[in-house]
């Protein structure tokens, strides 16, 4: 999982304004659920794909990050092939039955989410996360006049944030510490390695 | 239990874009009773290096072998499954400020830890927990109190028995005199001596403290940008100065005075001291010698 991280760069997508990249993933979620055929989906999927070779990190990186999410992506895939029984009838072997509706919501679906996971990566990947915090906190403001406490939002988020890589930093150590005192958490039975897990 | 350390490579966060090379090719050999000390500054691979030797880190090139066991880069899944803590066991690591790592109830039980992880039953984990316990001069009087009862030296004692009493041939110590005030210092010195005349161990010492290094270390080897810099006599790298400065470390404090000292006294070599008393018998003799 990379979401979240941030890789420091000079690209386009670096110098953008974070306040402009958050508002831009607002506007941008309704418009991937508006889109439901061939074309606005091979527009979306180009304007992804030049918004990648836009941030100038590598596939490779973020393909690697992606991994986990493709997992789910597959997954809501053969869900929909299975369980969607609208339009024709496709293929038919036993209990298994395609129908065109299934691959068509199937390739719809997974793009959608490889649309909003890559995009919102993006984004965190290229905005430091003080850049981030700040463009909230500059998006709440006018709900301050309805009592939102935008600014006390926005230093709980940086607070948080500055504390993940301390806590990981904490955690690493207390592993390896732990693991040089004869636990496992590398192999062995997953329970042993759960139980080991639990009590560093 | 010779360590041997063989054209090791180690990146860290492999494919991505902080990729970052800690080892470069790096050879060492650590004979079974030798007392060596890692030198370097942050950063120049030396904890790195000896998370290694008890198969914390493995390679990402090359192979390190303890005794009978060969540490290799994860290649197959055979690799991936490999037991290493019979490694584990035998070379025992205590982290930097290890008594942030304390967390069970009693100074007792938090000391068993190991023995019973490597397979030990509880009866052998106590046995070895009070022997462990006896070694570092904790008193019997605090084993069942909580760790986090105890002054910071004594949590430091503890977290050391914690790995003694998985009885290790090797014991490495990263820093273990760091935020330690000057007795703490040398009494935390003077035990790991100690314990390796009495244990009879492979002592390995991470430090950035030059005059620990001079008066403790039979060999230092110093770090520098993920290679080693220097393999040899710790007096021979301090004396000389211009090797020193290159590697951007210090003269000890026993040399430099030494060395000041040498032309009044009518010296035109630095003597070979390590210690201060050893100073304080080469100036005593000197004077003497100047008296008759």
């Amino acid at each position: 999982m990379i979401i979240g991280q941030y890789i420091p760069g000079h690209s386009w997508l670096h110098s953008l304004d974070a306040r402009a990249k958050t508002l831009f993933i607002l506007g941008f979620i309704p418009v991937v659920f508006l889109a439901d055929n061939v074309w606005t989906n091979l527009f979306l999927l180009a304007f992804t794909l030049f918004a990648v070779k836009l941030s100038q990190l590598s596939w490779r990186y973020l393909w690697n990050g992606l991994r986990m999410i493709l997992f789910l992506i597959v997954f809501t895939l053969i869900l929909q092939l299975l369980f969607n029984r609208d339009g024709t009838l496709l293929f038919e072997l036993g209990p298994i039955a395609i129908y065109s509706e299934g691959i068509r919501m199937g390739l719809i679906v997974s793009l959608r989410f490889f649309y909003l996971v890559m995009l919102t990566t993006l984004v965190t990947l290229t905005t430091t996360p003080m850049e981030l915090t700040d463009s909230i906190e500059a998006g709440l403001r006018p709900f301050e006049r309805i009592r939102v406490p935008a600014h006390e939002i926005a230093l709980m988020l940086s607070i948080s944030l500055r504390f993940l890589p301390t806590l990981a930093d904490e955690t690493d150590r207390i592993m390896k510490a732990q693991q040089a005192r004869g636990v496992d958490l590398m192999s062995g039975p997953w329970k042993s390695r759960l139980n080991g897990s639990f009590r560093s | 239990m010779p360590i041997r350390i063989e054209e090791v490579t180690y990146q860290y966060q492999m494919n991505t874009p902080f990729e970052r090379t800690a080892l470069r090719d790096v050879n060492v050999t650590i004979p079974s009773g030798a007392l060596v000390a890692f030198l370097g500054h942050t950063g120049s691979g030396k904890s790195t290096l000896v998370q290694h030797m008890n198969g914390l880190l493995r390679p990402t090139d090359g192979r390190v072998v303890v005794d009978d066991i060969t540490v290799t880069p994860i290649r197959t899944r055979r690799d991936k499954k490999q037991n290493l803590l019979p490694l584990r066991r035998r070379v025992g690591l205590v982290f930097q400020y290890p008594e942030h790592q304390l967390f069970e109830e009693t100074v007792e039980r938090d000391v068993m830890f190991g023995p019973r992880n490597f397979g030990a039953t509880d009866a052998e984990a106590k046995e070895r927990a009070h022997e462990a316990l006896r070694l570092v001069g904790l008193d019997e009087t605090l084993w069942d109190r909580s760790p986090f009862d105890l002054s910071g030296g004594q949590m430091r004692r503890v977290a050391i028995a914690g790995v003694l009493a998985s009885r290790p041939d090797v014991l490495i110590v990263d820093e273990p005199t760091a935020g330690l005030d000057p007795i703490g210092r040398r009494d935390m010195l003077a035990l790991f001596k100690r314990l390796r005349e009495e244990l009879n161990l492979t002592l390995i010492l991470v430090s950035h403290d030059m005059d620990d290094v001079l008066a403790y270390a039979e060999r230092v080897i110093v770090m520098e940008r993920g290679q080693v810099a220097f393999d040899g006599d710790p007096f021979e790298l301090f004396q000389d100065e211009a090797l020193v400065r290159r590697l951007q470390l210090d003269i000890p404090h026993v040399l430099r005075f030494a060395r000041d000292m040498a032309p009044v006294l009518g010296e035109t070599a630095i003597p070979l001291v390590r210690t201060e008393s050893e100073l304080a018998d080469w100036v005593a003799e000197r004077l003497k010698g100047g008296a008759t």
